[in-house]
């Protein structure tokens, strides 16, 4: 469903730019607890329903493991414990997680989320610089912000995500 | 082209539309080009065509003209010899001569007088690699099979046949194509002069000399640099005005080299060749040839799958059909019109034909998986290329080498068709060249009388044999020089402190010989320009352990040397060993696996509050993996599974929970985000999808190290803890041998500690109710009292239960370590005593940093 729904998406901003020529950026936005963050469509190659993860031994907790997406070896990361915010899980395990898989450069992985919620479309001139209130956690990924008609959303970067510091230890070989 | 149907076409040039439509020029420019190729026979005639060509499509109306006279002359010497032959292709060389004058500019040739453009500011300045990003691989690796090919065939030209000649120029014909293609005019005129220089050597007008090969070479190495420059994205525009003068030199000279430079551009060409063929950073390049019978395999492997998925799917029909008959039974069953004995009947029939189906169905899964299995094999050989790619780039580097060090050298390839994995044998290069390289300048003698004292013929034979032995492909590079001693080699070894002298006595020849691949071991007394690269023989031992190989060295004094790689023939397919651990399923490379063992708990000892286990009479520690990975809730049952791992010739042993299978997989990464996960260095994706980590042996090994460190201050910690440093601690050391004894007194009151000296354990035994000591160095084998009875019976005494007592052991004895280290001994170290190591043990005992 989400994954028609996403294309459904891209095709519409295709015809958007033509007739416009009005920029827009996709957002893809999801719940992580109480937040609705998201995530700049450029850095999300797929949706990802995650069944089977491996997990790996003294790695950070944010860090859950490892899955193969189609016979490819992906790392897979909670998320919500990487950008330290505090819920109560209400799901159990034995329900299927989503995954966003993000990709800068050389770099990928599919990262957990709570639920997807839609694509937004947003005119570049909307975005605004992220406030000076933004939790200290987020501030570090964080890219703009937006208003939708619902609510304020944090746009976190997926280049910064993957490029953080906390994967340094494991990039270089 | 036969010179009649040259003759018509010729004819059929319509001179009025020459004048009037510039298509027609370009069409009658490409005829003339075509002709002149076809007429190879008659040089000058085909240097007459090809003038044509380029005049014709000049807008100039002079050299309009300048095409029709030449043309009506074209048509007047045909006209008037019907029998055209070589002697009337001489007519045509007067007209060469006056179309060459008018022409010069323009930048064409012909046989005689080599006119191109040799005016720098024509060249392009930068190299537009944007333009060229598509072709360029396929530039590359063309350059490099050509130049891989034209290196080789070079060499010994002197004596190469016709058929040798026409492959060189066929390489060059490429080559001037190749790089035309890139627009590199420099390297195009270079090209194009060396190529038609040996058009006049196979057409047998002039015939090669040592010089021609030297220049010829000369000219390789030059477009190998350009090649270089290419693959570093830097501007490759070269200067190659040097070579060209040296070439045309040649030909007119015959094969005399000039004395002096012809022109003034001697100085920047010497800049050009310091300027060597970098070796490439990345190594393994991204594109490969691939023999198209190889593919064709894999084709023909696919085309048998597909009619097998076939089968398989008329299989899975029959069993729905038969599902459908089974239910139409039911309801016949159901109805009870069928009698006991008819129902029987039926189900013994039905019996029957699901037996048969059944088997109908474990054939096509037979066939199924003996096919799948073939296209494995097919798909990985694709990647396997001969081992001649590199090989054939030693004769000529062997040349080289020979001709520097003044040695002569009758140099072999055998085997160079055995193919391994490209990525292997790209990384094979350096460390074989290194090996090569050392056989000439150490192991063949540098003087000649001496080989032939030995009853050795004058030239040294140097062999580079390459061949299969069961999964694996062995490549033996052997000399029949000097041969290596082990002696000298341990003298050096010490000398140079890789070593003490020591244990250098301890050592087999083997371990001796195997100093030359120390880092740090040189045995070149003089730096050469061969050895002095900065490649040592421990890079290329390191290197070929990275490809999971092995080096041995086999050699015999006054008889020569062989140095023997053994590699895998792949990387990418690795046999891995699967075990539990716990819940988790993960698995080691067999390749490090010396083996596995079952033993009961019972036969695990303690020994410095670490595990260890006795393999046949070996000590061997032991690591219980769920430690290191904190796996909790692991319990040791009754048998224990162990794998003794062998990693950079150390040994241990990891506690698992059971072994599951030994199969062949796919190694992958897992992702650039996590190169260097922790303790795993890759994964195997199973059939079911499922993903096993493969763990990183060393890294365990190194891990299991520290904590074993971290554990001895944890578990034993010295009751003086608080004491400050400044208070002398002091040592009773335990030793019947005088020299050891003091030897050992003078080290630690170097380092700051009181120390005292008891001959034997009984004395010890005396010495400790008199004094407190911090800690005890003990020496086994002792007269009266050994080491072990001592450290039982200091153990007894209260202030003694925790009081930090180090072993000392000879190398050469073999005692048992097992038996001291229950006795209550915290550390072995081994006599000769190495001071640092010793120091380090008894300040950490006493955690003293």
């Amino acid at each position: 469903m989400v994954i028609d729904l996403f294309d459904e998406q891209r095709k519409k901003n295709l015809y958007q730019e033509k007739s416009e020529e009005k920029k827009t950026i996709g957002i893809v936005s999801f719940d992580l607890g109480d937040e609705i963050i998201g995530i700049e469509l450029k850095y999300i190659l797929e949706i990802i329903n995650l069944t089977n993860i491996t997990k790996l031994y003294k790695v950070p907790d944010y860090l859950i493991g490892i899955t193969n997406l189609r016979g490819q070896i992906k790392p897979v990361i909670d998320l919500k414990k990487f950008l330290n915010i505090h819920s109560v899980d209400h799901r159990n395990d034995s329900q299927e997680k989503k995954g966003l898989l993000l990709n800068y450069e050389e770099f990928d992985a599919i990262v957990v989320v709570d639920s997807i919620n839609k694509v937004e479309w947003i005119p570049e001139e909307d975005l605004r610089e992220p406030p000076d209130t933004t939790p200290d956690n987020l501030k570090e990924f964080t890219n703009f912000l937006v208003y939708t008609k619902s609510k304020p959303i944090v746009v976190i970067s997926g280049e910064k995500i993957l490029n953080s510091d906390m994967w340094n230890q494991y990039k270089e070989e | 082209m036969s010179l009649k149907e040259f003759l018509k076409q010729i004819g059929t040039i319509d001179k009025e539309r020459i004048l009037n439509k510039e298509e027609y020029k370009s069409e009658i420019s490409d005829m003339l080009n075509r002709m002149s190729l076809s007429l190879t026979l008659y040089p000058n005639l085909c240097g007459f065509l090809k003038y044509l060509a380029l005049i014709v499509k000049s807008s100039d109306s002079f050299k309009m003209d300048l095409f029709m006279e030449s043309y009506s002359d074209l048509i007047r010497i045909y006209g008037k010899q019907k029998d055209f032959n070589v002697n009337s292709d001489k007519e045509f060389e007067m007209l060469n001569q006056k179309l060459a004058l008018f022409s010069e500019d323009d930048s064409i040739s012909n046989d005689k007088k080599i006119i191109y453009s040799s005016d720098d500011s024509q060249e392009i300045e930068s190299f537009d690699y944007s333009e060229l990003e598509l072709t360029l691989q396929d530039f590359i690796d063309e350059m490099e099979a050509m130049l891989g090919h034209l290196e080789n065939d070079i060499l010994n030209l002197e004596s190469a046949d016709a058929v040798k000649i026409n492959t060189i120029f066929r390489c060059l014909h490429t080559i001037k194509g190749a790089v035309g293609m890139v627009k590199l005019v420099n390297a195009q005129r270079l090209a194009h002069i060396a190529e038609n220089l040996f058009d006049k050597i196979r057409a047998n007008k002039i015939k090669p000399n040592q010089n021609f090969e030297d220049i010829f070479l000369e000219c390789v190495d030059r477009f190998k640099i350009i090649l270089s420059k290419i693959k570093r994205r830097e501007n490759p525009v070269t200067n190659v005005d040097d070579l060209v003068d040296k070439l045309q030199y040649l030909e007119m000279s015959g094969g005399k080299l000039p004395v002096e430079p012809v022109n003034g551009d001697k100085s920047v060409s010497k800049n050009d060749k310091q300027e060597q063929a970098l070796p490439d950073k990345d190594g393994e390049s991204m594109s490969l040839r691939v023999d198209i019978g190889k593919l064709d395999n894999v084709m023909n492997q696919m085309g048998e799958l597909i009619i097998e998925k076939i089968k398989l799917e008329q299989q899975y029909l029959c069993s729905k059909n038969f599902i459908l008959e089974l239910r139409n039974v039911k309801q016949e069953f159901n109805k009870k019109k069928i009698n006991e004995s008819l129902r029987k009947d039926m189900v013994l029939g039905f019996i029957e034909r699901f037996e048969k189906f059944h088997n109908n169905f474990s054939n096509v899964i037979d066939e199924i998986s003996r096919s799948t299995m073939n296209m494995q094999d097919s798909v990985m050989k694709i990647r396997l290329v001969p081992l001649s790619t590199i090989f054939n780039r030693f004769p000529r580097l062997m040349k080289d080498v020979s001709k520097k060090v003044r040695k002569e050298i009758d140099f072999q390839i055998m085997g160079a068709e055995t193919e391994i994995d490209k990525g292997i044998c790209e990384m094979l290069f350096n460390p074989l060249l290194h090996i090569l390289r050392n056989s000439v300048d150490h192991g063949i003698e540098d003087d000649k009388e001496e080989r032939i004292k030995n009853g050795k013929k004058p030239a040294g034979d140097v062999i580079i044999k390459a061949y299969y032995k069961s999964d694996k492909v062995v490549i033996d590079i052997t000399d029949d020089g000097a041969g290596m001693d082990e002696e000298k080699l341990i003298a050096k070894a010490i000398e140079k402190k890789i070593v003490s002298a020591d244990e250098a006595k301890m050592m087999d020849k083997k371990s001796k010989l195997m100093m030359i691949f120390q880092p740090g071991f040189s045995t070149a007394k003089r730096v050469t320009d061969l050895s002095g690269r900065g490649v040592g023989m421990d890079v290329v031992r390191s290197t070929i352990e990275k490809l999971k190989g092995t080096v041995d060295i086999i050699t015999e004094k006054g008889k020569g040397s062989t140095i023997s790689l053994s590699l895998p023939l792949t990387l990418a397919i690795v046999r891995i060993l699967i075990f539990s651990l716990k819940e988790d399923i993960l698995a080691v490379p067999v390749y490090n696996v010396k083996e596995t063992v079952q033993i009961p708990a019972s036969d695990i000892h303690e020994a410095n509050g670490k595990p260890v286990m006795n393999l046949r009479g070996e000590m061997i520690p032991l690591i219980y993996l769920c430690d290191v990975l904190g796996v909790n809730g692991f319990a040791i049952g009754e048998n224990i599974s162990i794998i003794i791992v062998e990693v950079m010739d150390k040994q241990y042993g990891l506690i698992v929970s059971a072994f599951v299978e030994n199969r062949e997989v796919v190694i992958k990464n897992i992702g650039n985000l996590l190169k260097k996960a922790p303790f795993i260095s890759g994964a195997a994706i199973l059939g079911d999808g499922e993903i096993i980590p493969i763990l990183d042996t060393v890294a365990i090994m190194n891990y299991a190290k520290q904590q074993g460190k971290k554990s001895i201050k944890v578990s034993k910690p010295s009751p003086h803890k608080t004491a400050s440093v400044k208070n002398k601690k002091k040592i009773l050391v335990v030793e019947d041998s005088k020299i050891y004894s003091n030897q050992i007194a003078e080290i630690l009151a170097g380092a700051g500690f009181e120390t005292d000296i008891a001959e034997n354990g009984e004395i010890g035994l005396k010495k400790i109710k008199s004094k407190q000591f911090d800690l005890i160095s003990v020496d086994i084998i002792m007269p009266v009292m050994d080491g072990y009875e001592f450290v039982k019976n200091l153990r007894k005494n209260k202030n003694y239960e925790l009081t930090p007592v180090i072993g000392l052991t000879s190398m050469k004895e073999k005692v048992d370590k097992i038996k001291g280290f229950e006795a209550g001994m915290d550390e072995y170290l081994t006599k000769p005593i190495d001071i640092d190591e010793y120091l380090r043990v008894v300040k950490k005992m006493l955690e003293i940093s």
